[in-house]
């Protein structure tokens, strides 16, 4: 081992290096108020290491950038425990750059001959910022669509060349594909690139200049107490990171993670709300209108800016003593004060406002029902199209449409029960369809009493037709077997018995049904053709156009879905209608004794 | 005796080794997941890729295999390719071989003057009923079980490990 070592340095050099790096001399001694440029650093090392896992598994594409993060989220082990740092991460090195800035002005160390070591900082904090507002847009969720939506409004806003940047950004006219590539692009290579130079520049001229010790110290002081960087700051540092990943990893964990939202719809309303260190730009745009608005969102991140960038150049001041500086130390007390102030002001407006704890109620189960979705994978039209999963989509229109007549069936999805029990009517008007209907067992109890409540009781049409209505079929035994087998065969079922099925259309062509129903063809009357009745074909035609010949005719009372809902809409509803037959009844109570 | 300096050193080395196992065990875990997962899978069985009627007697035909619903990752996608079968109907049988190379896996061809497949990558050749005639490959062709329902043609498609005699499934 130890000759190994030695043939390395004395190719590399290497232990000069490290001592180089190790024994730098700390100014006045160690310091616990020196570790956060560490903590910045050591932090930033975690982001490109969570980053490039995060990277592993994401796919930067408007139909599969939910998907892939939903993955991550819920699929890939710990998948959610990296994401979860990578987010807080983000909340941290603001944190710490802020900690870190205000150590530096408090000890005046931006002073001559540290100009270029802080102007480098500054623009460090910027690039933190330009990361966050990135990243947030790549899950391409509600919560991310929205808030950048607004962000890139903003630079849209900007005088004379706004439209053409905000189209240069998001990569055209409206957010897609070239969205999310030009983010990633710019979250993964452009930005990281940046703050790597950036950070190189910022510890090399540190080195130069060395730390900046305590205000009120002379020359021999300092030199007596002045200590080698390792061991003791570099322990100092250490421990700050460690203490750092520990409050950060116990945060991910105590949260599971970061929020995840439902799918970006451009149709949806959402109330979008940025990470809590843009809230300030946020509330200042709800007090600033009209032309003041671009003022407040650009140019007071420009003032302070502005003020920051020149503090070094103000401050010229021949006492590094923070009382003796107090104008340029108070100003920044301003602007940290004044951010806090907004951010304060931001989430009381958001605590108060009870219609947005119930649409961010709302929002919330969206998005735990996409989440779940999600597990069946997610279809190639991109992640709103998880909504179709499990036939949600089509239980949605069923509550949306037929509920308030039919009444809620009993197979409905848990996540639509509250809905459906909101639109259940107090009296229902229409028949009941519910799991088993058309089923074996519901044609019995329909042939047996058609009058009964729950199939044609409550259709008030039906009803006024007196004497033409549709009596009992007055059929027993081994010939309502027949005919409820035929009739049951004609929903499409595949387990239908082809003899007894051939028995039923003799005895319906030779009795009675026949006198007002047709089989082929259309009946010219009041009673709905029997041929294949209960498909889904029927059902869609029945939904689009029940007053159609073929189904009601004259004595149809439901609305007619043609032209109110799409063909695929319609043909969704049929579909989830159809598959009821098929789902065990769960109370028997619509499904009558034969 | 730990002096002061060896004491710091041992308690940055704790520090420093209890961030790194905390973030290695996670990222470990997080990044092996793919192996020996089901990343890319569907609907099992047989897949219908003709019918008898359009096969020619006794001339090899390709014919893609479409998967009805294939899971890959985060998404679910219907009807994709899986890959390719070399079907041969004689009279009313119909047999069927992966295009898939036993050698490295590049697309089989068929030259019909000389009634034989044949690889373009690195000129492996097989008779009609598959066996190797020539070339690299270690084994002939992979057989896939055929059946029939009615006149349509079921292909049970699947992979094997390429390059080895054996025919071993993955
Ligand atoms: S891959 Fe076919 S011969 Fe090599």
């Amino acid at each position: 081992m130890r000759r190994a070592l030695d043939w390395l340095d004395e190719r590399t050099g290497y232990r000069s290096a490290l001592g180089h790096a190790l024994d730098e001399p700390v100014i006045g001694g160690a310091s616990w108020l020196y570790v956060f440029g560490s903590v910045l650093t050591f932090i930033l090392v975690l982001q490109i290491v969570t980053g490039i896992l995060l990277a592993m598994y994401y796919s930067a594409s408007a139909s599969d950038a939910w998907a892939s993060v939903a993955y991550i989220q819920d699929r890939v082990p710990f998948g959610w425990f990296v994401r979860g740092l990578h987010a807080h991460g983000a909340s941290a090195m603001v944190i710490v750059a802020g900690l870190h800035l205000m150590q530096v002005a408090t000890y005046g160390a931006y002073r001559r001959p540290r100009e270029v070591t802080w102007l480098i900082g500054v623009l460090l904090l910027g690039l933190i910022l330009a990361f966050a507002l990135t990243g947030y847009l790549l899950p391409w969720d509600q919560k991310g669509y929205w808030a950048t939506k607004v962000a890139t409004g903003i630079m849209g806003s900007s005088p004379v060349i706004g439209g053409a940047l905000q189209q240069f950004v998001q990569g055209g006219n409206e957010y897609g594909n070239l969205t999310l590539t030009r983010f990633f692009a710019l979250h993964v290579f452009v930005l990281p690139a940046l703050v790597i130079v950036g950070v190189v520049a910022h510890i090399a001229l540190f080195r130069r200049h060395a730390v900046t010790p305590r205000w009120g110290r002379d020359e021999t002081w300092l030199a007596a107490r002045t200590t080698p960087f390792w061991p003791t700051q570099a322990t100092y540092d250490i421990a700050a990171m460690g203490a750092a990943f520990a409050v950060l990893a116990a945060i991910t964990i105590s949260t599971g993670g970061v929020g995840l939202e439902a799918p970006a719809d451009p149709g949806s309303g959402f109330d979008a709300r940025p990470e809590w260190y843009f809230l300030p730009l946020f509330q200042m745009l709800k007090y600033f209108h009209g032309p003041m608005e671009t003022f407040a969102a650009l140019g007071v991140p420009a003032i302070v800016g502005g003020v920051l960038l020149s503090l070094p150049f103000v401050d010229r001041s021949p006492d590094r003593s923070p009382w003796r500086r107090t104008p340029y130390l108070g100003a920044l007390c301003c602007i940290v004060l004044g951010a806090g102030a907004l951010i304060y002001l931001a989430r009381a407006d958001d605590a108060a406002d009870r219609a947005l704890a119930a649409r961010v109620e709302q929002a919330g189960v969206q998005a735990r029902l996409a989440r779940k979705l999600a597990a069946d994978g997610v279809p190639p039209q991109g992640g709103m199209a998880v909504f179709e999963n499990r036939g949600y989509a089509a239980q949605r229109l069923f509550v949306q449409h037929c509920v308030s007549c039919h009444g809620a069936p009993s197979a409905l999805m848990p996540e639509l029960a509250d809905e459906a029990r909101l639109l259940e009517p107090a009296a229902r008007s229409a028949p009941d369809l519910d799991a088993g209907y058309g089923s074996r067992a519901w044609l019995r109890g329909f042939l047996a009493n058609p009058d009964a409540p729950e199939y044609m009781g409550r259709v008030k049409k039906v009803q006024a037709l007196g004497e033409n209505r549709m009596p009992p079929a007055g059929l027993a035994g081994a010939e309502l077997d027949a005919v409820v087998e035929w009739l049951y065969a004609q929903t499409g079922a595949r387990d239908a018995k082809p003899e007894l099925v051939a028995q039923g259309y003799t005895l319906i062509e030779e009795g009675k049904c026949t006198d007002c129903h047709m089989v082929d063809g259309e009946t010219p009357d009041i009673a709905p053709n029997l041929g294949e009745r209960g498909s889904r074909e029927y059902l869609e035609s029945f939904i689009a156009r029940p007053d159609r010949l073929r189904h009601f005719g004259k004595a149809n009372e439901m609305p007619v879905f043609h032209g109110k809902l799409s063909e695929e809409e319609i043909r969704a509803l049929a579909g989830f209608v159809h598959s009821l037959s098929s789902m065990p009844a769960a109370t028997g109570k619509v499904v009558a004794k034969p | 005796m730990l002096n002061r300096r060896g004491l710091l050193k041992l308690a940055s080395a704790i520090i420093g080794g209890a961030i790194t196992a905390a973030m290695a065990v996670p990222a470990v875990r997080y990044l092996v997941f793919p192996v020996r997962e089901r990343i890319v899978g569907g609907t099992t069985g047989p897949l219908a890729v003709a019918d008898l009627h359009d096969l020619p007697d006794g001339t090899p035909v390709r014919v893609p295999v479409r998967a009805p619903d294939q899971r890959d990752a985060w998404s679910r996608s219907p009807l994709v390719t899986l890959g390719a079968v070399w079907l041969l109907r004689k009279g009313d049988t119909v047999t069927a071989l992966s295009a898939t190379c036993p050698h490295l896996g590049c697309s089989v061809d068929f030259d019909a003057g000389a009634g034989q497949y044949r690889c373009p990558c690195h000129t492996s050749s097989f008779a009609l009923d598959g066996a190797r005639s020539t070339g690299p490959a270690k084994r002939g062709m992979d057989p896939i079980s055929v059946k029939l329902d009615g006149t349509r043609v079921l292909v049970e498609f699947r992979r094997f490990t390429l390059d080895i005699a054996a025919r071993v499934a993955v």
